[in-house]
C-alpha cells in the first residue's frame, strides 16, 4: 500500500515543473556616435531610444567624444541621433539612426555614423494624400497634392526635379530584397515623375513653393466633390497620364511619367495610397538612368533604383501611430514618420515653422525626422503661411 | 465530439429509476452528501454516489446596476437551458450535464476580443473604451463515469468536459470570438481499509480561442489597446492597412490531484489537493504568428469536506486556493527575407506576475428527513488577496477582501403534493486594503486613468449583499415534479449609492 501511495504522490507532483523564462531587468547599453571624416563634429549629440511597442522614450546627450550610455528595458528600439549647428548663415543638420534594433544584451554597444547636410533647399512643405468624403459619404482621392518649398537662401530651378513614391506601396514589416549590388545604398521608386524644362524654365525663389497635384483642377465643383477641401487649379504641375479617360488636361504643366510599377499600369490617374505613401524628390545626376529597372528577389516586381545620396527630401507617411516602426525610407533620409490616422478624413501633414526671417520669409523645420518635423492639419491648404507662387505661374489666380 | 455527451446525457435522463430525487430541496441534500462528486476524482462517485435524478430546466438571469467591473457591462441577460442527471446503471455510476446559454451584455467597455474578459489568467487581450453590447452563446457538456473494480477494492473513473463558445461585439471596433475547451480527467480510488480511501486524478485540458476584428465604418480605423497588464499596452488599430490581424489563444492545462477519504458510521471526511499548470499563448495572425504574450499559470487548491449525517446534517467545507500567473512578453523581429517572412523571437521575459490567494470556510446545517430537509442554515466566509505586479516599469495592483454571509431556507409543505421553499441570505464584504500604483510610460492614458481606476474602485470597497429566493414544487407521480424558482440579490457598495441587482427565474422539471 505504501508503494501505491508513493506512486500517487509522484504522479500528482508531475504538474509542478520549472519555468525557464527569467524576469525582466534593465540593461545598460552604450552608443558611440561617429562624425564622418572632414566634418566638424558638434559639441554633443541628442540621442533618443524609442520603443514604439512600449510607448517609451529615453533621451540622452552624448559627451564631447560622442559617447553615451543608457539604462533600458530589453526591447525593440529605434536609436535616433541628431544635432544642429548654425554655420555661415546655414543650418547644418547631423542625423543618423538605427531602426528596429533588438536591444536585449546587457553591456551591448552600438555605433552610429551620422551624416551632415545643410538644411534642405527644396523640402516637402505640405502633403495631402488621404483623400476626402463626398456629401453622400463615398470616397474621393483625386485631390491629392504635394507642396514643395524653397527653404534656402538661393533660387532653385525645378527643371528636371523628380518626384515619386517608394516601395512598398504601404508601410510593411515585409520589405523586399532587391537584386542589386550595394542594394542598401538605393531607394526604389514604384511611381516616378519628372518636371520638364530646359534647366532654367521653372525657377523657385526662396520662400516660393510649387504645387504638384494628382489632378490640377478645382475639386470643389458639383461634378467632383463639393466637400473636397482644395481647389488645385493654381497648381504648377500635375500628374497627367496621356490619353487618360478620367483626367482632363489642365493648365498646369504636365509631369513626365518616367516609370510606374506593373501593378499600376492600367491606372488612368496618379493615385498614391491613401494609407500613406513614402514620397521622395531628387535631381538626377548626369549618370542617372531613370529607365533602368531593378527586380525584387523572389518576385517580378521592379523599381527604379536611385542612390540615397541624390535624395533631396523624403517623407515617410504611414496609416497610423502603430506603423512608425514599419518604415520604408532609410533613416538617414527620414528617421521618423508622420500620419493622419484615418483615410479620407480631409487632413494633411504640414511641415512645422522653424523661424520667420526679418523679410517675412519662413524657414521650415527640417531635421530629417518627419515625426518631429510635421504636424497634422485639419484642413489642407496650398501655400499655407503666405508661401509665394512662382512668377512664371500665369494660370494660377 | 459533441454527440457522445449529448447521447449519454439523454440516456441518463430517461433511465433514472431507484431512489429518485423528487424535489429541489432534495437536490440540495443529494448534492451536499455526494462528497466525492465535488472533487476532481470522478471514480469517487462509486464511494459517495449521487442518488438517481434527472432535471430539465430553463432559466433567465439578469444583472443590472453600476457596481460592476467595466467589462461586465451595464446590463447582462442570459437565457439558458440545462439538463443533467445521475444514474446508477449496473456497476456504472454515471452523471451527465448539458447547458446551452444565450447571453446579451450591454454597455461593456475595455473588452474587444475576450469571451470571458474577467479571467485573471490572460493579461494579453485587446481593449477599447467604446461602450458596446456583446452577444454570446455557449454549449457546455460534461460527463462523469465511475466503475468499481476488484470487488470494490478499486474504482476507476473519468470525467470529460467539452464546451464551445462564440461571441460578437456589437460596436466598432467589432470582433467575433470562436472558442472551445475540452478536458479529460481519468481517476482512480483505492480502498485502503473499509474506512479509508485514497484517490488520484489527472487531467489534461486543451483550449483554443480565435478572434477576428472588423469595423462597420470601414473608412474609419478604430484605435485599440493591446493590453499587457496593469495599464501597460501597445497601441494598435482595427481596420485599414496596419490593422491588427486575427488573435488566437492556444492553451493547454495539465494537472493532478490526490484525495483522501475517511468515513465512520454517520461521519465522513474528504480531502482533495490539486495542482495544475496552464499555459496560454496570445498570438496574432496565424500565417505569420506574432507572439503578443504568454500567460503561464500554476494553481494549487485544497478542499476539505466534513459531513455528519442524521436528522441534523452538518457539513463543513474548507477551501484554499493559490494561483500564480507569469505574464511573458517577447522581443521579436520580423525576418523579411523572402524565404522566411516570419516573426522571430529574439528574447523573452517575465514582465508581470498575478497572484491570487483565497480561502473559504462554509458551514451548512440541514434538518429534517433523510433525503430532504425541513430547514437549512448556512454560514460562509471568504478571504481573497489579489497581488498583481508589472515588473518594469513597476506598477502594482493589490486588493484584499473578506466576505461573510449567513443564509437560511425553510421548506413549507402546501398540501400533500406541493411545497414552498423560502430562502434568504445577507452578507457583508470588508475591504482590508488595496492600491493601484502605475509608474509606466504614460499615466494619462485611459487604461490607467479610467479602466484601472474603475477596477480599483470595484475591488477596494466595503459592500453589503442581501438576497432571497422562493421555490415552488408541485410533486407529480414520483419522482416527477414541476418546479418554479425566483430569486434576487442586491449588492450595495458602501461608497456609492448605486449597486447591482441580480434576478433569476427558472422553471425545472425533475423526473
Amino acid at each position: 500500500m505504501k508503494k501505491h501511495l508513493l506512486l500517487l504522490l509522484t504522479l500528482a507532483a508531475l504538474p509542478v515543473a520549472c519555468d525557464k523564462t527569467g524576469k525582466v531587468e534593465e540593461i545598460i547599453v552604450s552608443v558611440q556616435v561617429n562624425t564622418p571624416a572632414g566634418v566638424t563634429p558638434p559639441a554633443a549629440y541628442e540621442v533618443e531610444f524609442i520603443n514604439y511597442n512600449d510607448k517609451s522614450k529615453v533621451e540622452k546627450t552624448t559627451d564631447a567624444d560622442g559617447r553615451v550610455s543608457a539604462s533600458l528595458l530589453p526591447g525593440v528600439y529605434t536609436i535616433s541621433v541628431s544635432a544642429e549647428v548654425f554655420e555661415q548663415g546655414f543650418s547644418v543638420i547631423y542625423s543618423g539612426s538605427l531602426v528596429n534594433e533588438n536591444i536585449v544584451t546587457d553591456g551591448a554597444s552600438y555605433s552610429i555614423t551620422v551624416q551632415a547636410a545643410k538644411s534642405g533647399t527644396l523640402v516637402f512643405k505640405e502633403i495631402y494624400y488621404t483623400g476626402s468624403r463626398t456629401p453622400s459619404g463615398s470616397t474621393y482621392f483625386r485631390d491629392q497634392f504635394y507642396e514643395i518649398y524653397n527653404n534656402s537662401e538661393t533660387v532653385v530651378y525645378a527643371d528636371g526635379l523628380c518626384i515619386g513614391s517608394l516601395y512598398t506601396n504601404v508601410a510593411s514589416a515585409n520589405q523586399p530584397t532587391w537584386d542589386r549590388e550595394n542594394a542598401g545604398d538605393y531607394v526604389y521608386y514604384q511611381w516616378l515623375w519628372q518636371i520638364p524644362g530646359n534647366g532654367t524654365q521653372y525657377p523657385i525663389q526662396p520662400g516660393e513653393s510649387i504645387i504638384v497635384s494628382q489632378y490640377a483642377t478645382n475639386h470643389q465643383t458639383e461634378d467632383k466633390n463639393p466637400t473636397s477641401p482644395v481647389n488645385l487649379l493654381s497648381s504648377e504641375f500635375e500628374g497627367y497620364i496621356a490619353n487618360s479617360t478620367q483626367h482632363t488636361d489642365m493648365p498646369a504643366v504636365n509631369l513626365e511619367l518616367k516609370y510606374r510599377a506593373a501593378s499600376f499600369a492600367l491606372m488612368q490617374f496618379w493615385l498614391q495610397t491613401v494609407n500613406g505613401p513614402a514620397i521622395a524628390i531628387f535631381f538626377p545626376a548626369e549618370d542617372t538612368n531613370l529607365t533602368e529597372l531593378t527586380t525584387q528577389v523572389g518576385s517580378t516586381a521592379q523599381g527604379v533604383a536611385i542612390p540615397i545620396r541624390l535624395i533631396l527630401d523624403a517623407v515617410e507617411t504611414v496609416a497610423n501611430e502603430t506603423q512608425i516602426q514599419l518604415k520604408r525610407i532609410p533613416t538617414v533620409l527620414d528617421a521618423g514618420a508622420t500620419y493622419v490616422s484615418e483615410t479620407y478624413n480631409s487632413k494633411s501633414v504640414a511641415r512645422k515653422v522653424k523661424e520667420t526671417k526679418p523679410d517675412g520669409r519662413i524657414i521650415y523645420q527640417d531635421t530629417n525626422n518627419s515625426t518631429n518635423d510635421f504636424e497634422v492639419q485639419d484642413t489642407p491648404e496650398i501655400r499655407r503661411n503666405g508661401a509665394k507662387k512662382p512668377a512664371w505661374n500665369s494660370w494660377g489666380s | 465530439m459533441k454527440t457522445l455527451p449529448i447521447l449519454l446525457t439523454c440516456f441518463l435522463c430517461v433511465r433514472a429509476a431507484a431512489q429518485p430525487v423528487d424535489a429541489y430541496s432534495g437536490m440540495e441534500m443529494n448534492d451536499a452528501r455526494a462528497l466525492w462528486f465535488h472533487t476532481s476524482n470522478a471514480a469517487g462517485m462509486a464511494i459517495t454516489p449521487l442518488r438517481n435524478y434527472n432535471i430539465l430546466s430553463a432559466r433567465y438571469e439578469k444583472a443590472s446596476g453600476a457596481y460592476k467591473r467595466p467589462q461586465e457591462g451595464d446590463g447582462n441577460g442570459t437565457m439558458s437551458f440545462n439538463t443533467n442527471g445521475a444514474l446508477q446503471l449496473g456497476r456504472f455510476f454515471l452523471w451527465g450535464d448539458f447547458t446551452f446559454a444565450d447571453n446579451h451584455v450591454t454597455g461593456a467597455t475595455y473588452n474587444t476580443n475576450r469571451y470571458d474578459p474577467l479571467s485573471p489568467a490572460m493579461p494579453y487581450y485587446v481593449a477599447d473604451p467604446n461602450k458596446s453590447d456583446w452577444k454570446r452563446q455557449y454549449y457546455d457538456m460534461a460527463l462523469k463515469v465511475a466503475l468499481p473494480l476488484r470487488e470494490g477494492r478499486l474504482a476507476a473513473g473519468v470525467e470529460v468536459h467539452y464546451s464551445t463558445k462564440r461571441a460578437a461585439k456589437q460596436l466598432d471596433p467589432r470582433a467575433t470570438v470562436h472558442a472551445y475547451e475540452i478536458s479529460v480527467q481519468p481517476s482512480i480510488v483505492v480502498k485502503i481499509t473499509p474506512r479509508h480511501h485514497a484517490g488520484l486524478s489527472l487531467w489534461y485540458q486543451n483550449a483554443f480561442d480565435r478572434n477576428s476584428f472588423t469595423n462597420s465604418l470601414t473608412y474609419h480605423s478604430e484605435s485599440i489597446y493591446i493590453m499587457k497588464g496593469l495599464g501597460n499596452y501597445s497601441p494598435g488599430v482595427v481596420g485599414g492597412t496596419g490593422g491588427i490581424g486575427v488573435f488566437y489563444y492556444p492553451g493547454s492545462q495539465y494537472g493532478g490531484g490526490l484525495q483522501y477519504g475517511l468515513s465512520a458510521n454517520d461521519k465522513a471526511l474528504l480531502l482533495d489537493i490539486t495542482c495544475a499548470k496552464e499555459k496560454t499563448e496570445a498570438l496574432e495572425t496565424p500565417t505569420k504568428p506574432r507572439r503578443r504574450g504568454t500567460a503561464g499559470n500554476t494553481a494549487i487548491a485544497a478542499k476539505l469536506q466534513l459531513i455528519r449525517n442524521g436528522n441534523h446534517t452538518h457539513k463543513i467545507t474548507a477551501e484554499a486556493f493559490r494561483s500564480a500567473t507569469d505574464g511573458i512578453e517577447y522581443v521579436q523581429e520580423y525576418d523579411s527575407r523572402y524565404e522566411v517572412n516570419q516573426w522571430i523571437t529574439v528574447a523573452e521575459y517575465v514582465k508581470s506576475t498575478y497572484k491570487l490567494f483565497s480561502a473559504s470556510l462554509r458551514y451548512d446545517l440541514f434538518t429534517g428527513a433523510l433525503h430532504d430537509y425541513s430547514w437549512k442554515a448556512g454560514l460562509k466566509t471568504i478571504y481573497a488577496n489579489r497581488q498583481d505586479e508589472y515588473l518594469a516599469p513597476r506598477s502594482v495592483f493589490h486588493a484584499q477582501n473578506s466576505y461573510t454571509e449567513v443564509s437560511a431556507a425553510k421548506n413549507l409543505p402546501l398540501g400533500a403534493a406541493s411545497r414552498l421553499l423560502l430562502g434568504g441570505h445577507a452578507g457583508y464584504n470588508v475591504n482590508l486594503g488595496g492600491e493601484y500604483r502605475y509608474t509606466g510610460t504614460d499615466a494619462t492614458t485611459l487604461p490607467v486613468t479610467d479602466f484601472y481606476a474603475q477596477e480599483l474602485d470595484y475591488f477596494t470597497t466595503h459592500y453589503a449583499t442581501i438576497g432571497g429566493s422562493i421555490h415552488w414544487s408541485l410533486l407529480l407521480k414520483s419522482p416527477s415534479s414541476i418546479n418554479l424558482h425566483l430569486s434576487g440579490e442586491w449588492i450595495k457598495p458602501a461608497t456609492s449609492s448605486s449597486g447591482r441587482l441580480f434576478l433569476k427565474a427558472e422553471a425545472a422539471f425533475i423526473f
